[in-house]
């Protein structure tokens, strides 16, 4: 005897992310470097080394290194929109 | 979704013919390794998500919809659904008599404060530690002696621990895209729930978030993994306490240089009587708070401190220094079995200063 009763499906458990409200560059506009502090405890030594390097080698770094305030936590809304006006290379943050 | 090379960003959604509103005819071993395929489990099988057994928890938990966003990760853009949660306690094991707990945790799982992303991709490998006390332990029938840490082989600590586990794994990774990062992790991030004792030596464990004596509450903790003290043979609150300072307090624990975080001492009950005879709660917190300490210079000659600290962890050379900011960041809970002389620590993630909370109806 065949069931005629309505199917039971799979419900997916994982939620999807709609679609943000900004596009990712993947190519530079400008040679310059730009970096970001996660705020790891010795990221920010790092990255201003990173920085230093960078420059002996001959490659623009941008002198302002912002940060998250806290390494723990998402990046706010308005850092991700000053970070999305950047029109050089995004290096974001460092393990330590 | 066939072409996706991401198990977690499948779109799985297959009907299945069954004999009513109960999955009796349908190939459930066949839809447990679907889910495995589809990457929805947490690594061991799950009960198949069937939208009969969804429809009926999503109801127990009180959403009329399962449309109906209950929480978002704003940053990811990230809504998380009635049928998202619903889906993920049927799939850990969950009976809908246990909706009066996991409707207050899941709107705690989900709370912005917890930052459940963070809880999930850091390196700290963390879990999600969820305390149920009050009435409610007896109730619903909770394990709270026989290795409570996490342990108990009891269906309701079990399955609603695991379920914490699955809501932090399943929406916390963006929809699948994140990678999760944690260095070492621990067991507790498949389950990890301690139920405490109804009679206690101080008053309730959510007392301490403000919550009312009388009520049932559950609560939840980043944590990482618990760590056993042994004392059986010291009588005096002093040794018991000292003993649990010198575990919390060796020099690989995570706060030292951060100093956020909660941390949960979970006392047995042979060392809440001891301590309890000379200390109320606020006391055997503070004595912990001034007893748990290094040498700073210790720490930073060990690289337990980065060479050049930030301010916001007040790092003074030349002194002792606790883990803590504050003693408040110390939460007491009474669990585990009579018998041995023990307790255990649960050192929080660094990236939560709190325990949360919520009372159950």
């Amino acid at each position: 005897m065949s069931d005629t009763r309505a199917p039971d499906e799979l419900v997916n458990p994982i939620p999807r992310p709609k679609a943000g409200p900004f596009t990712v560059r993947i190519q530079p506009e400008i040679e310059q470097v730009v970096l970001f502090d996660n705020g790891k405890p010795n990221s920010m030594a790092i990255l201003r080394r990173t920085q230093q390097l960078l420059r002996e080698r001959g490659i623009d770094v941008k002198e302002e290194i912002r940060g998250k305030a806290f390494a723990g936590g998402p990046v706010d809304d308005q850092t991700l929109g000053m970070l999305a006006q950047e029109r050089g290379l995004l290096l974001c943050g460092v393990h330590d | 979704m066939a072409g996706d090379a991401n198990p977690q960003l499948s779109d799985y959604s297959r009907p299945v013919a069954g004999p009513g509103n109960r999955p009796g005819n349908h190939d459930v071993l066949a839809d447990i390794e679907q889910c495995f395929e589809s990457g929805w489990s947490d690594g061991l099988p799950v009960v198949p998500p069937y939208r009969s057994l969804v429809d009926e928890m999503r109801d127990a938990l009180g959403w009329n919809d399962g449309a109906e966003v209950v929480g978002a990760i704003e940053a990811q853009r990230l809504e998380i659904t009635a049928d998202h949660l619903a889906a993920a306690a049927v799939m850990s094991g969950c009976k809908p008599e246990y909706a009066r707990v996991l409707r207050p945790l899941s709107e705690l799982l989900v709370d912005p404060e917890f930052n459940l992303s963070g809880v999930e991709v850091t390196t700290g490998g963390t879990s999600v530690m969820v305390v149920v006390s009050g009435p409610v332990v007896a109730e619903l029938g909770f394990e709270h002696e026989a290795n409570a840490v996490g342990g108990a082989n009891c269906r309701v600590n079990a399955t609603i621990g695991r379920y914490a586990q699955m809501v932090r794994l399943f929406c916390g990774r963006g929809g699948g895209v994140l990678p999760t990062h944690g260095t070492m992790g621990h067991p507790g991030r498949l389950s990890f729930l301690v139920a405490e004792h109804p009679d206690t030596q101080w008053g309730p464990f959510h007392t301490q978030v403000g919550l009312p004596a009388e009520a049932s509450a559950v609560s939840i903790m980043a944590s990482e993994g618990p760590n056993s003290v042994n004392n059986h043979y010291g009588s005096a609150a002093e040794q018991i306490l000292d003993t649990i300072a010198d575990c919390l307090g060796h020099s690989g624990f995570t706060n030292y240089y951060w100093h956020f975080g909660a941390t949960t001492i979970v006392v047995g009950p042979a060392h809440a009587e001891t301590i309890a005879a000379t200390f109320s709660r606020d006391e055997a917190r503070r004595y912990l708070f001034e007893h748990t300490v290094r040498a700073t210079d210790d720490l930073a000659a060990l690289g337990r401190i980065p060479p050049e600290p930030r301010e916001k962890s007040k790092v003074v050379p030349g002194t002792v220094r606790s883990p803590f900011d504050h003693e408040e960041q110390i939460h007491f809970l009474e669990s585990g079995a009579p018998g041995g002389r023990f307790s255990a620590i649960v050192p929080g993630w660094v990236g939560n200063y709190f325990v949360m909370a919520k009372t159950v109806d």
